[in-house]
């Protein structure tokens, strides 16, 4: 059974004005060799890495109610096996993990491999672009991360949370 | 506009649908029914871009579905995912 590690890094916040901006320039590594844009929630089609970071600043801007100080919520998932045994199907847990929060918030995620170990960075709106939606909060987050759980269980991985297995 | 008003639909919503429907509702001080009909029949209580997000849902499914796909060559997927690109586009020039 692949072990999977689930890493929530939000302990900085994200509250700064430039949160989103850096965020998804980050996870799509646009200062060094870009990476490819797998998302949920643009608006311009096709999406570009500077058409998301618009994207996710619109929806805050316009929302009139439920809109976070913490503009962005930001996790790894990452696979304990090699990169080059990466397949399609973890290509298809980290999309159906984005799928889960695609009903109620805009989120993209990158795949990454520089590392020992194959991983995917994700950055998820705290804003809803559904009017009247709640904003994503960690309790609401704590309640997605649930369902990753259940999602891992339904693939076959063994999920754990940062810290009971070291490999991002 | 002064149009009756039919018998009572039943409508059945997903729980986080109800909730936002319930969300409004209170917080306009108005009935369900009255959320939901505008919700569907007044532009102005519709978010712009909530529509353009949720039209662009399955295409992205379809790109993110592509590019992990790793029986396919890279041309074969940039081929692909150029014509999803223009999917809902109308090429004028095409016609002329």
């Amino acid at each position: 059974m692949d072990s999977v590690i689930l890493k929530n890094i939000n302990k900085d916040g994200y509250y700064n004005p430039d949160a989103i901006d850096k965020l998804i320039s980050y996870i799509y590594r646009t200062d060094k060799s870009p990476l490819l844009i797998y998302c949920y929630g643009c608006i311009e089609w096709p999406p570009t890495y500077n058409s998301l970071i618009k994207d996710f600043h619109s929806v805050r801007e316009t929302a009139q109610m439920n809109v976070s100080d913490q503009q962005v919520m930001h996790f790894i998932i990452s696979f304990g096996i090699p990169v080059q045994n990466i397949t399609s199907r973890h290509f298809q847990f980290a999309d159906d993990i984005a799928k889960l929060f695609r009903n109620e918030y805009q989120v993209c995620y990158s795949y990454h491999e520089d590392t020992r170990h194959p991983h995917f960075h994700y950055a998820v709106s705290t804003t809803s672009y559904l009017v009247g939606n709640p904003i994503l909060n960690n309790d609401r987050m704590a309640q997605y991360e649930s369902l990753i759980y259940s999602l891992a269980n339904a693939y076959g991985f063994k999920l754990h949370t940062e810290g009971e297995e070291e490999n991002v | 506009m002064n149009e009756k008003y039919t018998e009572n639909v039943r409508v059945r919503l997903t729980v986080s649908q109800k909730k936002i429907v319930d969300t409004i509702a209170q917080r306009e001080n108005i009935s369900s029914s009255d959320v939901i009909r505008h919700g569907l029949f007044d532009g102005k209580s519709s978010s712009s871009y909530s529509i353009m997000i949720q039209n662009n849902l399955f295409k992205n499914e379809v790109i993110n579905t592509i590019q992990s796909m790793d029986d396919i060559s890279k041309n074969d997927k940039e081929k692909i995912i150029k014509k999803v690109n223009t999917i809902g586009q109308c090429n004028l020039k095409k016609y002329k």
